[in-house]
């Protein structure tokens, strides 16, 4: 935990001085606005700044009562959650090319033989039924804009 | 649970029948323009007065139109910025148009963080112009004009005047008002004319800069001081305007329609004269009465120069007043 | 009070004729749909059945929309309890508890408690606005820019109570979401902040996306090991509430409706920010506050009642001066206008038998919910049955068509992507995800407001402390907070045993 706490804060802490450096560039007050667009984020910028310095000095050295314990992450979470997560973005990618029923058929099919090993027709079977009842709901009832893809579904 | 039962069934009725409206696409003609639905881009949140008003051309949009429907797209964000620049960078094949405001395209286009420029448009044409006007609570100790300068005079520049803001026809006009009235007020900006509003009957400000759709909501709660326009307002014949009380100060706030500039010219054409029928329905007029939306019909080629003399005259306002 | 009960009655009379009921049960049916699916909010869920509006007749048509608004209220509650996704900002901290509740096997009861809660909340709160809209809405006017940024401010001191083990982890976290929200255009100077020339970046970061990506994606993230799939094995016990469960959440169903009510008023407070405020309330008065968070069901009855009364204190303004209190009700508010009813005053006046029906349609829909909302609760309850690999797909589908209805965009969508990763982060490294939620949503109206105020004094930050109502807001927000911080390290046992258990 401390060092996952090291590594955060340093994060952020880099992060707010970016904002701070970029709230400092933004351009002075406009007539009749009061405050500039910059002064605002100068200052949350500059508090997080000082939140994070000071996490970071409370774990190297070790402070903090709280960051004695171990954060429960191995090797084989990592690798599920990074194949999760890669699967959403091809998801988006794949809504925007291929439309958005046939790449909720692939999603769907996808996770759910992944994470509950069912007979690969049953999962197909989820995915076309939630794909075809999203698709009738949200793009045919409700008219909202769902991507087509060159398929039109 | 008989009842019930029957509601159920009421319900899974009306859903079929959604569902059937929804997919009873008409038949198309190749030929003929539209020959599909017309996408229409509204740059400002469903409800909002850009979206009321436009779904009222809608009910008079098919007859004009061949019959084809028109389909809402909006896409808010950053003060309209986002939509209106999704009208300029769509498919200039006349099947998306979109709603436009004015002074608003003027002063984005005119921004540093521009990202469209007047010119990017064809315009179809103007179908509302909305004057701005000075207005104060009801119970005000100010009564007109005069009041209202005497009273700026005597606060020196502390009178607060409310304004929707900021880089609008209000945040402009209230430069040029207090110019033209030899005065100092202090603008204080709100985000929309809804908060602008509370404010002023709150009393948390002395007055506003705001427009006729917003005060014709609640008329018994203002009091208005002067209209912003050339003649008087038919739905407010008692107030006067700047211009009667030898003031120069003119602005309102305009809407539109447009396409993506390298529309067909016939196509484009075919436009402006179903809007022209449209705008001079008498039905038309009537729903926008209701509405509270003064309409006011340009051509397209009469709202492009307008907009082009605008754009000359916004640069040198926001260059006299730093507005950059 | 004579005259307005006659026309509450008449309002009765076409609230109840069967065309207007079944499109009143059609709302109420759609805004549960709509607050139980993630992200997909009351707001968006009016904006697509507007078009509706063109062929339906007014009253029906809004008492429709209305029913849609607040039905989203009780739906909202139902995701957030079983799954840990709440399905509106203002089911946020519904989830603290709730889910806890349903990982103890009492998902019937949260589910039943909060359509309960939320039901006695919306009727009481109803009352509040059929016998007192008028001088209500005068109340409300009082406050200005100022005031509102004092509120603001009292509405942040929660923040000390929603962090968990750390308080430093829970302001960082805030300050975060904070910084978030400048995203976008400067709604006071039209400047673009940190959107480096991004079309998309320019009109901001969508919270709606935030809290997707926050609850609903970490949540899939977090479970993708078998460990955690176990929960849903747990026995169901105790599906309805007992005389005792009533007897002992009443009084904060009763504190959470005048929260709810008289903060709904005040255009800009969304029932996302009431109902945390509520949540802290409870939590402040409870004589065990270290329960909350740990499945207290106060803690899901405090923020559903709240959030309920806020949705009926938000018509006031609206009927009264044409103002919407939030962009749920700025979109109902161009529904009225589509049929040239404009609100105000003379709404009462010239068209009164509509208002009245709208009205009686809501303590009618009220009733609907609630016996909609409860044979339901076995159900839902059953879902927690559903296998999870069967469930998650499911809701990852449902949480991006939530992201995507924000603004239509792909782009909102990967803002929820990212956010899950965050999200994912945060909560293996111990940083609370409701701080930054909550900061999130006030961001806005705090940095206008504080603008604003600072422009009407010419600068002079004395504004805040000259104006007796801000004045005292920033007195309450300033004790609370002390008190907390005061509480949180100088009973280091109590500390501890909060700290232990809030996980």
């Amino acid at each position: 935990m401390r060092k996952a706490n090291i590594i955060v804060a340093s994060t952020l802490l880099a992060l707010s001085i970016f904002i701070i450096y970029q709230a400092k560039k933004l351009p002075a007050s406009i007539p009749g606005a009061g405050l500039g667009p910059g002064v605002v984020p100068f200052w949350l910028a500059l508090c997080l700044a000082f939140l994070s310095a000071l996490l970071l000095i409370i774990n190297i050295l070790n402070l903090d009562k709280y960051a004695s314990g171990q954060i429960s992450l191995n090797r084989q979470e990592l690798i599920s959650v990074g194949v999760i997560f890669l699967t959403l973005i091809l998801y988006m990618i794949f809504m925007e090319y291929l439309g958005f029923g046939i790449a909720t058929i692939f999603l769907v099919t996808f996770l759910s033989k992944r994470l509950g090993n069912y007979a690969l027709w049953k999962c197909s079977l989820l995915g076309i039924v939630v794909a075809v009842v999203s698709v009738q709901v949200f793009r045919n009832f409700l008219s909202m804009p769902l991507p087509t893809g060159f398929l039109g579904f | 649970m008989r009842k019930k039962f029957n509601l159920l069934i009421g319900i899974v009725l009306i859903t079929a029948l959604l569902f059937t409206l929804t997919g009873c696409a008409s038949k198309d003609s190749k030929a003929v323009y539209p020959s599909k639905p017309v996408n229409m881009i509204i740059a400002f949140t469903a409800g909002g007065s850009s979206d009321v008003q436009a779904r009222v051309v809608e009910k008079f949009w098919k007859k004009e139109f061949n019959n084809q429907p028109l389909v809402f797209d909006y896409k808010v964000g950053a003060g309209g910025q986002v939509g209106f620049t999704e009208i300029t960078k769509a498919n200039p094949d006349g099947y998306t148009i979109g709603g436009i405001n004015v002074p608003h395209i003027v002063f984005q286009a005119l921004s540093s963080q521009a990202t469209f420029k007047t010119e990017d448009f064809a315009y179809i044409a103007q179908v509302v112009k909305d004057p701005l006007l000075l207005a104060v609570k009801k119970d005000s100790p100010i009564n007109n004009l005069n009041d209202f300068i005497a009273e700026a005079k005597k606060k020196d520049g502390k009178m607060n005047v409310g304004i929707v803001g900021p880089f609008t026809a209000h945040h402009v006009g209230i430069f040029q008002l207090a110019d033209e009235l030899k005065i100092k007020v202090n603008p204080v900006i709100f985000k929309g004319a809804a908060d602008q509003n509370v404010a002023l009957l709150g009393g948390h400000v002395d007055a506003m800069l705001g427009n006729l759709n917003d005060v014709m909501r609640d008329l018994n709660n203002f009091k208005i001081l002067a209209l912003a326009d050339d003649q008087r307002h038919p739905w407010i014949k008692d107030v006067p305007t700047f211009k009667e009380q030898n003031v120069n100060f003119k602005a309102d706030i305009r809407r539109g329609f447009a396409a993506p500039k390298n529309i067909k010219p016939e196509v484009l054409q075919k436009l402006r004269e179903g809007f022209k029928k449209i705008c001079n329905d008498p039905e038309y007029l009537k729903e926008m009465e209701k509405i509270g939306q003064p309409a006011a019909y340009l051509s397209g080629e009469e709202f492009e120069k307008y907009v082009q003399e605008y754009t000359v005259n916004a640069k040198s306002v926001i260059e006299k007043y730093g507005l950059k | 009070m004579f005259e307005t009960l006659s026309q509450l009655m008449n309002g009765f009379a076409i609230a109840l004729a069967p065309q207007n009921l079944l499109f009143g049960f059609i709302g109420c049916l759609l805004g549960t749909l709509i607050g139980v699916l993630p992200g997909i909010g009351p707001t968006s869920g009016i904006a697509m059945l507007l078009p509706l509006t063109t062929i339906l007749e007014p009253t029906a048509a809004i008492i429709m929309l209305a029913g849609l608004y607040y039905g989203a209220m009780y739906g909202g509650s139902t995701t957030a309890i079983l799954v840990n996704i709440p399905g509106e900002v203002s089911s946020v901290p519904t989830a603290l508890d709730g889910y806890k509740l349903a990982r103890q096997g009492k998902a019937g009861l949260a589910l039943s408690m909060a359509a309960i809660s939320s039901f006695v909340a919306g009727t009481l709160s109803l009352l509040g606005l059929t016998f007192f809209a008028p001088n209500l809405a005068k109340m409300a006017l009082q406050f200005g820019p100022p005031e509102y940024f004092a509120l603001m401010v009292l509405a942040l001191s929660v923040v000390v109570n929603l962090s968990g083990r750390s308080l430093l982890k829970g302001l960082i976290s805030g300050f975060v979401g904070f910084l978030i929200a400048s995203i976008g255009m400067d709604p006071m100077t039209g400047v673009n902040r940190f959107s480096f020339g991004n079309l998309n970046l320019m009109s901001g970061i969508d919270f709606i996306s935030v809290i997707i990506g926050l609850f609903a994606v970490t949540e899939i993230l977090s479970n993708v090991e078998e460990n955690a799939v176990d929960v849903y094995q747990t026995k169901l016990t105790g599906l309805w509430p007992k005389l005792s469960d009533l007897i002992y959440t009443l009084p904060a169903m009763l504190r959470s409706t005048v929260i709810g009510f008289f903060m709904g008023l005040l255009p800009g407070c969304s029932p996302g920010v009431t109902s945390f405020v509520a949540y802290d309330t409870e939590k402040r008065i409870s004589k065990n506050p270290e329960k909350f968070g740990t499945g207290e069901i106060l803690g899901v009855v405090a923020p559903e009642g709240a959030n309920n009364a806020t949705t009926s204190g938000g018509f006031v303004p609206l009927m009264a001066f044409g103002i919407p209190s939030g962009p749920a009700l700025a979109v109902l508010l161009g529904g009225l206008m589509m049929y040239g009813l404009q609100p105000g005053p003379t709404l009462f006046e010239k068209h009164g038998d509509f208002v009245w029906a709208v009205i009686a349609s809501m303590y009618v829909g009220n009733v609907i919910l609630l016996v909609l909302n409860l044979p339901l609760v076995g159900l839902w309850a059953k879902l927690c049955k559903v296998p999870y690999p069967i469930l998650a797909p499911m809701v990852l589908v449902f949480s991006f068509l939530g992201a995507y209805s924000v603004r239509f965009k792909l782009f909102d969508v990967g803002i929820a992507l990212v956010f899950g990763l965050i999200g994912w982060i945060m909560k293996k490294t111990d940083f609370p995800a409701s701080p930054l939620i909550l900061c999130l949503i006030l961001a806005d109206m705090f940095e206008t407001s504080l603008k604003q105020s600072l422009s009407m004094a010419q600068g002079n930050p004395l504004i805040f402390l000259s104006r007796p109502i801000s004045l005292v807001l920033i007195l309450i927000a300033l004790v609370l907070a002390g008190f907390s911080i005061y509480t949180r390290y100088s009973d280091p046992k109590k500390a501890a045993q909060m700290m232990v258990e809030s996980e």
